[in-house]
């Protein structure tokens, strides 16, 4: 390739000093000798510019020698029959060496400037896109089809797992195909150091594996598989793949630290969180613990002189704070059971009327004469729910209705089917929500301005909000018109109830 | 009813208190049991482990058992499975919250009723009541003759349902599922033993058909089927005929 390469730019030069000689041939009767050796000279530098240094000094040669055998008399021989012809020609030759030595060392500099702008913008490119990248799995995929693209090798990546195995992690794995690549790349992670570049001494390994460090760790290897190993010899190729394998390695590193600040916030966060449900929950349990501890010491060191009516009050609290408590805690743990993601829905079909029907059965202490009223649609099908869980969240709903709700005022329970989604309202004629708060009210242990009076931790509508999100449904809260509250609850249907065989006989069961 | 209710409150034989066992290993629990069982005319014999309720329950006949599922020598389930190898003695489990599996594999090995931890005394007696008189009735008068609760009446000889004097008509299904639960009133019933004691053993599973069935009867029986004073969801596990008038 370069040899035919070289041929080519010699002949071209050959052909210009057989064009100027053509030229000179027309001009020569018009003209004086020393006005061709201009001609010949501006050939040499057209080959210099065109073809380089040594096509150059071969065009002088050829030049000195046409012109002798063409134009000095005596005419078609070499011989020279006056001594200044000796002059010319040396001065010619000369300045046709020196000329086309320059231009030749111009055009090679412009060529090492072109190659050298191309490296910097293919450095560039392949930094913007990196800096694009998020995280570092996308980062070594972006990496890998930037560098295999540039330098038409193919490219992998490979990461280090938990043990410090070499896996695959990007580009083509058909790289890694071979043990011997296997076991270099393993290396290279390993040693931190690139295999593959002298080749022969890889144990048949045809590729080369660049580790990508940061500081002393080794994040990844880039395994580059070469059809001709001689060409990766180049110092020039070298060159780039070294710059292009520092620019992934920093890319890389920046993303791990990036991940590392993130994990670090999570933490924080979830410290701040931890420290806020403490100090909520341990007054939240504390209030009816002291109530519950009076109460009872109270009762236990009574000689006789207390009432029968303050005995029974005693009791009376004793028992409503133990159940307050015992709903503290069953929030708390629902709570911790949804964020832990143990909570594992049960849907079966499921009829609605039924779990709010045992939700309002079993709130009826707390609601004491609360009118509610139920509106669910006669027609209604079996909705696809899990029971448990879905009364709890009608019991929440409805406690935090009756809790916010004026005095007086019923609390209102609809249910229609809506397109393919049930819909469940719960409505209270209470003050509403405050601006803002209509999402707010579904964070845990968010407390409204108004809750600062009412007992809870501000769980119920959090653990509502899981519930329905581990159903695949949505939970609302917006302001009634007209005052109040309403809460709204879209499940999806999933498909349509199963079907129950109607009896064939009469309506009598004789 | 309420005649006879009060009358078996705490006795099986007449004028012999019934003899409670209580295996539980919180000394509290204990203590408040047998304080409450005491103090409404139960006598009370307690162990705090698995083992020695068995041999307990063997060789003191007691006339019912409470058992806790949370034993620390072994499960009480297994505590259930070995008394039910030789007894038919009344049996009833405290649970916890949310083991609504536990409750049902309890009332599948054997277990009479359960009751959730907390649970208060009056709660508890109530389903005591229904556990014995329900064990009573087996042994004295294998069928009774109607079913009253309320206004609420079930003529089991002539196979007619009543609600305020009114009759109710019902399909043979609805009446075979009402008088299932009637037969054992103030008793939970879990959702597998209802299919297969109307249905048949092929319908065990199809859940759907219950809560069609259930909501059927309600609608004929209930005064509100959106809130039943007759016909008691047991959520997560079965259902429940009320045996004592629920207050409104």
């Amino acid at each position: 390739m370069a040899r035919r390469e070289k041929g080519v730019r010699y002949t071209g030069a050959l052909a210009i000093v057989v064009g100027v000689t053509v030229l000179s041939a027309v001009l020569e009767k018009h003209s004086e000798p020393s006005d061709l050796t201009m001609l010949y000279l501006l050939g040499v530098v057209i080959s210099a510019i065109a073809f380089g240094r040594g096509p150059a000094i071969a065009a002088a040669l050829v030049s000195v020698a046409a012109f002798d055998f063409l134009f000095v008399p005596p005419r078609f021989t070499f011989r020279v029959s006056e001594a200044r012809y000796l002059v010319t020609f040396a001065v010619m030759f000369t300045v046709a060496v020196v000329t086309g030595t320059l231009t030749a060392r111009l055009r090679d500099q412009r060529e090492r400037a072109l190659v050298r702008e191309r490296r910097i913008g293919s450095l560039h490119r392949l930094s913007q896109d990196l800096a694009l990248r998020g995280g570092s799995a996308e980062v070594l995929e972006a990496a890998v089809s930037r560098i295999a693209e540039l330098l038409e090798v193919k490219v992998a990546a490979v990461l280090p797992d938990g043990q410090g195995v070499a896996r695959f992690a990007a580009g083509d794995p058909t790289v890694l195909e071979g043990e011997s690549d296997r076991a270099a790349a393993q290396s290279a992670l390993v040693h931190g150091r690139a295999v593959g570049l002298h080749p022969g001494a890889t144990g048949g390994s045809r590729g080369v594996h660049i580790p990508l460090i940061a500081g002393t760790k080794v994040n990844a290897v880039l395994c580059l598989s070469v059809s001709d190993p001689g060409a990766l010899l180049d110092p020039e190729r070298m060159e780039m793949i070294r710059a292009y394998s520092s620019l992934t390695a920093l890319a890389l590193e920046r993303c791990r630290l990036a991940e590392e600040a993130r994990r670090t916030q999570t933490q924080i966060d979830a410290e701040r969180a931890r420290s806020a449900l403490l100090s909520s929950v341990s007054h939240d349990l504390r209030t009816p613990l002291a109530a519950i501890t009076g109460a009872a010491s109270a009762l236990r060191d009574d000689a006789g002189e207390m009432g029968e009516a303050t005995r029974q009050e005693l009791a009376e609290t004793i028992s409503e704070e133990a159940t307050r408590l015992n709903r503290l805690i069953g929030n708390l743990l629902d709570m911790t059971r949804l964020e832990s993601g143990t909570l594992r829905v049960r849907k079966e079909w499921h009829s609605l009327e039924e779990v709010v029907g045992s939700s309002l059965t079993r709130l009826e202490p707390e609601l004491a004469d609360r009118e509610v009223h139920v509106s669910i649609s006669p027609n209604l099908p079996l909705i696809p729910m899990d029971d448990v869980l879905f009364e709890q969240v009608v019991r929440n709903l409805v406690e935090n209705a009756h809790k916010y709700a004026n005095d007086g005022h019923p609390i209102d329970i609809r249910a229609s089917i809506d397109g393919a989604e049930l819909r469940l309202e719960v409505a209270d004629r209470g003050e509403g929500l405050a601006a803002g708060e209509e999402h707010r009210v579904f964070e845990k242990f968010y407390r409204g301005p108004r809750a600062a009076s009412r007992s809870g931790a501000g769980l119920g509508l959090a653990i509502c909000r899981g519930i329905v999100d581990a159903h695949g449904g949505t939970i609302v809260a917006a302001n009634r018109s007209g005052g109040g509250a309403q809460f709204t609850v879209k499940l999806p249907l999933d498909g349509t109830p199963p079907t129950v065989d109607h009896e064939g006989g009469g309506d009598s069961p004789a | 009813m309420r005649d006879r209710t009060i009358k078996d409150v705490a006795t099986t034989a007449p004028g012999v208190p019934a003899l409670v066992l209580v295996i539980e290993d919180e000394v509290s629990i204990r203590r408040f049991l047998r304080a409450g069982l005491e103090s409404h005319g139960y006598r009370c014999v307690e162990t705090g482990t698995a083992g020695d309720g068995i041999t307990q329950a063997a060789t003191r006949s007691p006339d019912l058992i409470l058992l806790d599922l949370g034993l620390p020598d072994f499960d009480g389930l297994t505590v259930l499975r070995r008394i039910r190898e030789w007894s038919r003695i009344p049996i009833i489990v405290l649970t916890a919250r949310g083991q609504e599996r536990d409750k049902i594999s309890a009332l599948d090995g054997g277990a009479d009723d359960y009751v959730t931890k907390p649970f208060s005394l009056p709660e508890l007696l109530a389903r005591m009541r229904a556990a014995l008189r329900h064990r009573t009735r087996a042994v004295a008068e294998p069928e009774a003759s109607a079913f009253e609760l309320g206004t609420f009446r079930i003529d089991l000889e002539r196979r007619r349902v009543s609600v305020g004097g009114a009759p109710v008509q019902l399909t043979p299904i609805e009446y075979r599922l009402l008088t299932t639960l009637a037969r054992h009133a103030g008793r939970v019933l879990t959702h597998e033993f209802l299919l297969r004691e109307v249905w048949g053993p092929a319908h065990t599973g199809q859940h759907h058909y219950l809560r069609v069935y259930m909501a059927q009867l309600r609608h004929k029986l209930e005064a509100d089927p959106g809130r039943p004073r007759l016909l008691m969801t047991e959520t997560g596990v079965g259902y429940r005929m009320a045996e004592e008038p629920q207050s409104d």
